[in-house]
């Protein structure tokens, strides 16, 4: 590998390449082994420590104070629900494999409907958070309305589109504000629960997108509005 | 692709093969699920010898390019593609079982996590580990993990890169420990639909 290929690699894997420049990556590395052993090395990494948590990795580690979501990460790893960080990076991530039919596809089986604010507190002893719904199961054309409470900790529960052995990446867009990505399981109805730091989201408008690897799958918009201005916030 | 006019020498099925160690690579990026990728990549080679056998593809400067275009399109239709059909064996003497072999073949998933930590395990001092978990376990992005630990570009991609190459030693070093019978075998259960196993 010579060092220009090397600086391609490096990157590629960073995700700091255009689409056309990834593209045309990705053709040399259908022809060149030895780069197909640094990309696996790499996916290697990604997968195996993607089964860990911080803490079981490096129990010195120091917690990631500038995350939103750092002040509930116990409880979110807790209860199965992950985390939400904010990842600058996958703002730069080229689109890729995107298929405006499959993703209209994806956004007709969501039906997308208004979203409410349930207003239930998360039981247990770890933290009190205040459950967001994205409901699915009603106007398919409106954009969701959440409602959100002044403060503490909001559990977002979100469709969810997937693709057959995929672990979806879910990115929530705030205009002003970072990027936040989680990866999630859905549930057997489809959707996934997102812990977030109320102070991380912000009112007005927002975009969630669903991703399988790089490959967008889905998206849509919602609006955030403070339930306190709107008399929301109780569960309908 | 392939047009009528081309006299140089002919693609060969061994030259479809020598793609699979690329092709699996971008595959389990794309996916990044181990079974997915044995299975997509078996399915993209089996078309793309189909294609070789068939005239569609003809020129070796093409045959990257078509590769990749398959594999592109097995991915963005995973969702709608039915379950691939269970035979009993594959056929001993398929192509697919000739195939240039890569480390990540002969693992599950919980192998790579031991792997992985391992690798972390190695890495010199406290630092080193913290951005590699920070990379890869937290997601944070190469900027902002420079800017937490006050690295610069050549300090971060030095720590990443040292990191990549030990689990690039460790997969080919556990590789070459594997039972050679182990070669050849069909991926996660899964293997050629029955209308292609000729091959």
């Amino acid at each position: 590998m010579n060092p220009l290929e090397g600086f391609l690699l490096k990157a590629y894997l960073d995700g700091e390449l255009d689409n056309e420049a990834a593209e045309a990556f990705e053709l040399l590395l259908i022809e060149r082994p030895d780069i197909a052993e640094l990309v696996d090395a790499d996916s290697a990494l990604r997968i195996g420590l993607g089964q860990t948590t911080v803490a079981s990795a490096t129990p010195a580690l120091s917690p990631v104070a500038t995350a939103p979501a750092a002040v509930i990460e116990q409880a979110g790893q807790a209860q199965r629900i992950p985390a939400v960080v904010p990842d600058a990076r996958f703002g730069r991530r080229r689109s890729f494999l995107y298929s405006p039919a499959l993703a209209a596809g994806v956004m007709l089986a969501l039906g997308l409907g208004a979203g409410y604010f349930a207003g239930r507190p998360v039981a247990g002893d770890m933290q009190t958070a205040t459950l967001a719904y994205i409901d699915k199961t009603r106007d398919i054309s409106a954009k969701p309305v959440i409602a959100l409470p002044d403060g503490g900790a909001v559990v977002l529960l979100a469709p969810v589109a997937t693709i057959d052995a995929c672990v979806p990446e879910v990115l929530l867009r705030q205009a002003g504000a970072n990027d936040m990505r989680a990866n999630a399981v859905p549930d057997e109805f489809g959707y996934a629960s997102f812990v977030v730091a109320r102070s991380a989201l912000r009112l007005g408008e927002a975009t969630v997108e669903v991703r399988c690897g790089s490959a967008p799958v889905s998206h849509y918009a919602i609006t955030f509005v403070s339930a306190t201005a709107s008399g929301a916030g109780q569960s309908p | 692709m392939g047009g009528e006019s081309y006299d140089g020498p002919a693609l060969t099925e061994a030259d479809v093969l020598r793609c699979v160690p690329g092709l699996r690579a971008l595959l389990l990026r794309l996916t990044r699920n181990l079974e997915t990728t044995n299975d997509l990549a078996q399915e993209t080679v089996i078309a793309v010898i189909l294609a070789v056998r068939e005239g569609r593809v003809r020129e070796p400067g093409a045959l990257a390019a078509y590769v990749y275009q398959v594999a592109r399109n097995k991915v963005a239709t995973l969702s709608s593609r039915p379950s691939l059909a269970l035979i009993e064996e594959l056929p001993e003497a398929s192509v697919w079982g000739e195939r240039p072999l890569t480390p990540l073949e002969h693992f599950e998933a919980g192998e790579l996590r031991e792997l992985a930590l391992a690798v972390l395990g190695e890495l010199g001092n406290e630092r080193d580990r913290s951005l590699i978990t920070g990379y890869y376990i937290e997601g944070l992005s190469k900027p902002e993990l420079m800017q937490r630990m006050m690295l610069n570009a050549d300090q971060f991609d030095r720590v990443i890169s040292r990191a990549r190459g030990r689990m690039r030693e460790r997969l080919l070093a556990k590789m070459n420990g594997q039972p050679a019978a182990m070669r050849g075998s069909a991926p996660s259960g899964h293997s050629f639909p029955k209308d292609q196993k000729a091959l």
